[in-house]
């Protein structure tokens, strides 16, 4: 009698399932599954609230079975081990459970590819209310870039080490109520959960986490950022028209809270707008960014590219701090 | 396509190991049965190799379990040696306090129920869900519900258990 009608869909189903968002979080979705999952996350807070609790759910699982590992660390006779097939998953699981409890320990390994100020000048805890679950539940991408890039260093040798495995998890565990999900008011008075719009952002839309050295490259030097903040994590996605990619920057003000700058092709930073809203992320003023310039040298076209600073600060202090410390390259 | 048991061996041994650890719960056992599984690999060149490697694991697994229970009857007689691990890192009080720890999680493990444990332990081991539905008999998309609920049930297990003895040692101290 009533035709299917696709816009009833989220209706019908008003929230994600646990075993979805267990997929999610593990990647074990269909591309269509995973569209669907990340359209949803994207307009429901009660689901993000429900993610985080899956990735801190799958993360502790992982550390405690950490636990009950073969005392030595295994080494196959004959074979020099290089690479294991999922082995991002195992370091970066284990890696994944210390973010999200640990504190400064973790907070340094998430310093570390990025170091863009010494994190011992920063506060010996993982962060605010507000952003301790957008830590948590991005902890899973961050540690991924940061499990790449300590790939042959000495601490990826230290931290696959007996010991330092035991400690390491260990740390994991020692508080045992992850309570992420602290209420934020924002300025109109509304209670708001926190949420990293970094993480809202599917990879499967295009996003990319890359580090910062690569980001500047891959923009030409112009990334735009705030002068003085360590950076987080950058995300990057191609803009459809070409050009530079449209930024976003997750920085950290001295009190541990997270802010995020977005530059991008003007329709492109349109869309990232109705998403922060969406989560309740106050933005500073749409300033006009470093133009790109597509198409010949002979005939190029202008494009106009904007930048703005948001966070759960009101709108006043973005606007202030962007005028004080925004820099286009 | 050639069979690269090479290959296999780099990418599952360490995983492999730590599968049946979890099921032996000694370490110099779980590696002697990983060489026999890859010794069997070897022999019959598997298709799918590594759902192949782990579904031996199991069964192998599962026999030992069954000779453990007749070998421990001769054993009780014994006395029982400890193996010296050689661990140049760690003191004695690390390794009771692991051990400890160790205890704990394989006690939370096996609150679980044979089917929740061995599909955690099989994504544990970096099994995808098609691998893991396939050799539990799972629909697929029951691997996430399994998998869930029995992440639940291990972190809530263990929980219980380490406020227990929270408990006693507030009770030993006071």
């Amino acid at each position: 009698m009533t035709a299917w009608n696709p816009f009833v869909r989220s209706s019908v189903r008003p929230h994600l399932p646990e075993e979805e968002l267990h997929g999610f979080a593990d990647s074990a979705l269909s591309p269509a599954q995973r569209a669907e999952v990340a359209e949803h996350l994207l307009a429901c807070l009660i689901c993000r609230a429900g993610l985080a609790e899956a990735e801190a759910l799958r993360a502790r699982a992982s550390a405690l079975l950490e636990l009950a590992a073969p005392p030595r660390a295994i080494v196959p006779p004959q074979v020099n081990r290089r690479q294991r097939p999922r082995g991002g998953p195992r370091l970066g699981r284990m890696a994944a459970a210390a973010v999200l409890v640990v504190g400064t320990g973790a907070f340094t390994l998430l310093q570390v590819p990025f170091g863009t100020t010494g994190s011992s000048a920063l506060p010996p805890r993982l962060a605010t209310a507000s952003v301790a679950p957008a830590l948590l539940a991005g902890s899973t991408q961050e540690i991924a870039v940061t499990s790449e890039f300590l790939a042959d260093q000495d601490l990826a040798r230290a931290l696959r080490s007996t010991r330092t495995l035991t400690l390491a998890s260990r740390a994991a565990m020692t508080p045992r109520v992850v309570t992420p999900m602290l209420p934020v008011t924002n300025v109109s008075g509304r209670p708001l959960r926190a949420v990293d719009p970094m993480t809202a952002v599917d990879p499967a839309d295009g996003w990319v986490s890359t580090p910062w050295a690569e980001a500047r490259r891959a923009t030409r030097g112009a990334i735009a950022h705030l002068a003085g903040y360590p950076v987080g994590a950058v995300r990057l996605r191609e803009s459809s028209r070409g050009g530079r990619p449209t930024a976003m920057v997750r920085q950290l003000l001295p009190d541990g809270r997270a802010f995020w700058v977005i530059e991008g092709a003007a329709e492109e930073i349109q869309g990232l707008t109705q998403l922060f809203e969406a989560s309740g992320i106050s933005m500073s003023t749409l300033l006009r960014a470093r133009p790109d310039y597509l198409g010949t040298d002979e005939a190029p076209i202008r494009t106009i590219r904007m930048v703005a600073v948001a966070s759960y600060l009101p709108v006043d202090s973005l606007n202030a701090m962007a005028a004080d410390r925004l820099r286009l390259e | 396509m050639a069979f690269d048991l090479e290959g296999l061996y780099r990418s599952s041994y360490d995983a492999v190991v730590r599968f049946l650890y979890r099921k032996v719960w000694d370490a110099d056992r779980a590696e002697d049965l990983a060489q026999e599984v890859f010794m069997r690999a070897m022999h019959h060149q598997p298709e799918k190799p590594r759902s192949w490697v782990f579904a031996v694991a199991a069964n192998i697994a599962r026999d030992e379990a069954r000779s453990a229970i007749r070998r421990r009857k001769h054993l009780t007689l014994l006395t029982h040696e400890p193996i010296a691990h050689p661990a140049p890192l760690s003191d004695v009080s690390e390794d009771l306090e692991r051990q400890e720890q160790e205890a704990e999680v394989k006690r939370a493990l096996a609150t679980l129920s044979p089917r929740d444990r061995e599909v955690l332990l099989l994504w544990d081991a970096g099994l995808a869900y098609p691998e893991i539905a396939a050799q539990t008999g799972l629909a697929v998309g029951a691997v996430g519900t399994t998998l869930a609920r029995a992440r639940k049930r291990l972190v809530l297990a263990h929980d219980r258990m380490e406020s227990l003895r929270e408990e006693q040692r507030a009770a030993a101290s006071a």
